[in-house]
C-alpha cells in the first residue's frame, strides 16, 4: 500500500492561481474524498498526483518519495476521468484490457482479468460493445474498469458516479468502496456530493480557491466545520448566530430564540469573540409534538417551543423549517408522523451535536 | 408516375441536388469527356477524323518518354505527400499538446498557406539557386570557394526544388487538417493512455492515430492529387529531361501542329487515369487497413 503526500504544492493557469500552498497527507490504503465547489481546482490536483500536470512548485511524494520525475505510464496509478474518455474505437474489452496490452499481454492472455473486472462492475457479456452503444452510466463503470485492471497502487477517482441514477450509484458506492478495501488502493475521489463523501471516505480535505480549508475524517468535518464557509458549502446546516451571555456562563451562549447548552467551540484558546455562530446540523435537530412532553428530555435543556411554518416530504425524509420565536431553523426528521404546517412543536438541539465558531472568519473577512 | 413520386425523399433530395450535380458534371466530367473523345481520334476543329482509333494512346504510351515522365510524376508527387503527411502529423500531435508559446509558433506554420505556389517557388530560387542566398552565405562563411559549387538543386532530376516548393505549402496544410481533427479528439483520449502506462509513441499509435487516420488520408489524398497534376512548379523547377507528365502534355499543347492536339490530350487523360488508380488503390489499403483492426463505422 502506498501513501501520497503533497507538500506546498501551488499550480497558476496564465496569472491565475489554481492550487495554493497545499500540503495533504492521504494515508496507505485509506479512501480520501476531495470536496470543493466547481472550478476549485480538484481536477488540478488530480492531474498533478497523475503526473498529467507538473506542479509549479512543492512535491508530491508515494511513500515518500518523489514522483515529480517519473512519468506518468510510471506511476502505477488508475484514473477515472470526470468525462471517462473511452477510447471510441475500441471495444469494451480492448478498453479494459488496454492497460495490460500495454505491459505486453496479448489480449487472448487478458481475457479472464477483463472479464472478472467486467462482472465486478455488473458488466459482465458487454465484451464487444463500442462506448457509442453504451449508455453514461455503463461508460462511467467501464471507465473504472479499465483503471483497475492492471492492480494500480493509487487509484484518481474524478467524479466517477456523477452519470449513474441513485439506485446504480448505490450499488457503484458500495462497489468502490468494495474494490477499494479488497485492492487495498489508496484512493482519492472527487465528489459535489455530501452522502457520496460521508460514506465513501475514510478522510476527506474541503478546498476553496485551491487552498484546503479543512481536513479529517467527514464525521469531524460535518459536525465541526472550522468556519462558517465550509459549514455553508457542506449545506443541511443551521447557522445561528449566538452571543456570549453578558455575565459569561460556562457553556452557555444566548441564541435568539433562548439561552442554549453547548459543551465544544471551533475557537482557539485565548479570549473568546463574542459574536459567534452556532451550527447544527438539520438532521439532529429533533422534533416532538407539543402535547407529547414525554419524550423530550427530563430535563428539557435545549429544548424550544416553536411551529412548523413548512414541512415537505421527500425520498423518505420530512424536510421542515420551523419557527423559533421569529428565528426559522431547518430540521430533517426520519420519522413517520408528520407535522403540518402551523402545528406547534418542541425542538430539541442536542448538545453533543452543536457546534459553536467564531461569526467572523480567521483572515478578518466577512462570513 | 404516381403521385407519390413527388413525395419520395430520394426523389425530392435528387431533383434539389440536380443543380449542383449538373454543374460539377458540366465544369469537371464534360472537359474530360472532350479530352477522351479528342484522344481517341475525334476533333473536328484541329481537322482529325480518325474516330475511333487508339493511335494517340498508342503513340503516346509506348514511349519511353512517357514512361520516363510517369516515374518521375510518381516521384515527385509521392515523396512529398509522404514528407509532409509525416511532418503535419507530428507537428499537429505535438502542438495539440499543453506546450508554451503554442499560439505564435502554430500561426507561424500557418504562414505559408496564404503565400501562392508562384512565390513558394520564387522564395526556393532565391534561397537555393546556385546564386542564391544560402549559397551566398557558405560562400561568405568560406565553405565553399564559389557560389557555383552550391550543390545543385534546382532545374535537376532529383526534382528537390519542386518537392521544396511542395513541401513550403503542404506541411502547413497537413499540419492545419490534422490539428482540426486533433482539436475534435482533445488531449484527454492520450492522457487517459498515459494512466494506463502508454508512453508517448504507443499513446499516439494505439489512440491517437487511429482516430486522426480519416484526416490524415483525406489531406494526403489532396496533397497527392494536387502534387501529381500540377505542372506550374515542375515547369518553372524541373530539369528540362526528364519533365513530368503535367509538363509534357503542356508541351504538345503548345506546338503549333494542331493535329498533334489528340496527343496531349492522350497524356491528359493519362494522368488521370494514373492518379485514379493511385488515390483509388490507396483508399482499398485504407480501407483493408480500418477493417482489419475491428472496423468501427
Ligand atoms: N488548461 C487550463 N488552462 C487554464 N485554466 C484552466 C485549465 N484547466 C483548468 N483551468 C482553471 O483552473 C480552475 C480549476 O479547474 P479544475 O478543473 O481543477 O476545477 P474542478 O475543481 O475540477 O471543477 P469541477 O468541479 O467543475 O470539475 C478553473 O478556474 C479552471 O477554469
Ligand atoms: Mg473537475
Amino acid at each position: 500500500m502506498t501513501d501520497i503526500t503533497l507538500h506546498g504544492v501551488s499550480k497558476t493557469y496564465d496569472m491565475d492561481p489554481v492550487v495554493r500552498d497545499l500540503t495533504l497527507h492521504v494515508p496507505a490504503g485509506t479512501m480520501f474524498g476531495l470536496l470543493g465547489p466547481s472550478g476549485c481546482g480538484k481536477t488540478t490536483i488530480l492531474r498533478m498526483i497523475a503526473g498529467l500536470l507538473e506542479p509549479d512548485c512543492g512535491d508530491i511524494a508515494f511513500d515518500g518519495v518523489s514522483v515529480l520525475s517519473v512519468p506518468t505510464e510510471r506511476r502505477r496509478i488508475g484514473m477515472v476521468f470526470q468525462q471517462h474518455v473511452l477510447f471510441p474505437h475500441m471495444t469494451v474489452e480492448e478498453n479494459v484490457g488496454f492497460g495490460l496490452r500495454m505491459q505486453g499481454v496479448k489480449l487472448r492472455q487478458a481475457r479472464p482479468r477483463i472479464d472478472e473486472v467486467l462482472e465486478l462492475v455488473q458488466l459482465g457479456g458487454y465484451n464487444r460493445r463500442f462506448p457509442g452503444q453504451l449508455s453514461g452510466g455503463q461508460q462511467q463503470r467501464v471507465a473504472l474498469a479499465r483503471a483497475v485492471v492492471t492492480d494500480p497502487v493509487v487509484l484518481l477517482l474524478d467524479e466517477p458516479l456523477s452519470n449513474l441514477d441513485a439506485r446504480l450509484r448505490d450499488d457503484m458506492r458500495v462497489l468502490i468502496r468494495d474494490v477499494q478495501r479488497r485492492l487495498g488502493i489508496t484512493t482519492i475521489f472527487v465528489t459535489h456530493d455530501q452522502a457520496e463523501a460521508i460514506e465513501l471516505s475514510d478522510r476527506m480535505v474541503v478546498l476553496f480557491e485551491g487552498e484546503a480549508a479543512q481536513e479529517g475524517p467527514p464525521e469531524e468535518v460535518f459536525e465541526r466545520p472550522v468556519s462558517s464557509r465550509v459549514a455553508r458549502f457542506l449545506g443541511s446546516t443551521n447557522l445561528i448566530p449566538v452571543q456570549v451571555p453578558v455575565y459569561p456562563e460556562e457553556g452557555w451562549v444566548d441564541a435568539p430564540f433562548g439561552r442554549v447548552a453547548v459543551c465544544c467551540g471551533g475557537y482557539a484558546g485565548g479570549s473568546v469573540p463574542r459574536e459567534l455562530l452556532l451550527s447544527v446540523r438539520c438532521e439532529h435537530i429533533s422534533l416532538h409534538g407539543e402535547d407529547s412532553p414525554g419524550t423530550v428530555g427530563s430535563d428539557g435543556i435545549n429544548t424550544f417551543h416553536g411551529r412548523v411554518l413548512d414541512s415537505v416530504f421527500k425520498g423518505g425524509l420530512i424536510f421542515y423549517r420551523v419557527d423559533l420565536e421569529g428565528f426559522p431553523v431547518d430540521v430533517i426528521d426520519r420519522s413517520d408522523r408528520q407535522f403540518v404546517p402551523g402545528a406547534r412543536v418542541v425542538v430539541q438541539l442536542p448538545e453533543q451535536h452543536l457546534w459553536v465558531m467564531p461569526a467572523v472568519e480567521y483572515d478578518g473577512g466577512p462570513v | 408516375m404516381s403521385r407519390n413520386f413527388f413525395r419520395d425523399r430520394r426523389v425530392v433530395i435528387f431533383l434539389g441536388l440536380a443543380p449542383a450535380v449538373g454543374t460539377l458534371l458540366f465544369l469537371f466530367v464534360g472537359p474530360l469527356l472532350v479530352a477522351l473523345v479528342q484522344s481517341l481520334g475525334h476533333a473536328p476543329i484541329y481537322r482529325v477524323h480518325r474516330f475511333p482509333t487508339l493511335e494517340f494512346h498508342r503513340q503516346v504510351l509506348f514511349s519511353t518518354r512517357f514512361r520516363i515522365a510517369a516515374v518521375v510524376t510518381l516521384y515527385y508527387a509521392l515523396v512529398p505527400t509522404f514528407l509532409a503527411t509525416l511532418l503535419g502529423v507530428a507537428l499537429a500531435v505535438t502542438f495539440s499538446r499543453r506546450v508554451r508559446g503554442k499560439r505564435f509558433l502554430s500561426f507561424f506554420f500557418r504562414l505559408p498557406l496564404v503565400v501562392p505556389y508562384l512565390v513558394g517557388a520564387a522564395m526556393v530560387v532565391a534561397l537555393f539557386a546556385n546564386g542564391g542566398l544560402i549559397a551566398r552565405l557558405l560562400y561568405a562563411a568560406g565553405l565553399i570557394e564559389s557560389t557555383g559549387q552550391f550543390p545543385r538543386i534546382l532545374f535537376s532530376a532529383g526534382g528537390w526544388g519542386i518537392m521544396l516548393v511542395y513541401l513550403f505549402k503542404q506541411v502547413p496544410f497537413t499540419f492545419i487538417i490534422v490539428t482540426a481533427v486533433l482539436s475534435g479528439v482533445g488531449p484527454e483520449y492520450e492522457e487517459a493512455a498515459r494512466t494506463l502506462g502508454a508512453s508517448r509513441m504507443q499513446a499516439f499509435r494505439f489512440v491517437l492515430l487511429p482516430r486522426i487516420m480519416p484526416g490524415v488520408v483525406t489531406s494526403s489524398l489532396l496533397v497527392f492529387a494536387f502534387n501529381f497534376q500540377s505542372y506550374e512548379i515542375p515547369y518553372l523547377l524541373g530539369a528540362t529531361f526528364p519533365a513530368t507528365l503535367p509538363v509534357e502534355a503542356l508541351r504538345r499543347f503548345n506546338v503549333p501542329d494542331l493535329t498533334r492536339r489528340p496527343e496531349a490530350m492522350a497524356y491528359v487523360v493519362a494522368i488521370t487515369v494514373i492518379s485514379g488508380i493511385v488515390l483509388f488503390a490507396y483508399l482499398r489499403l485504407y480501407r483493408r487497413w480500418e477493417r482489419s483492426r475491428g472496423g468501427v463505422g
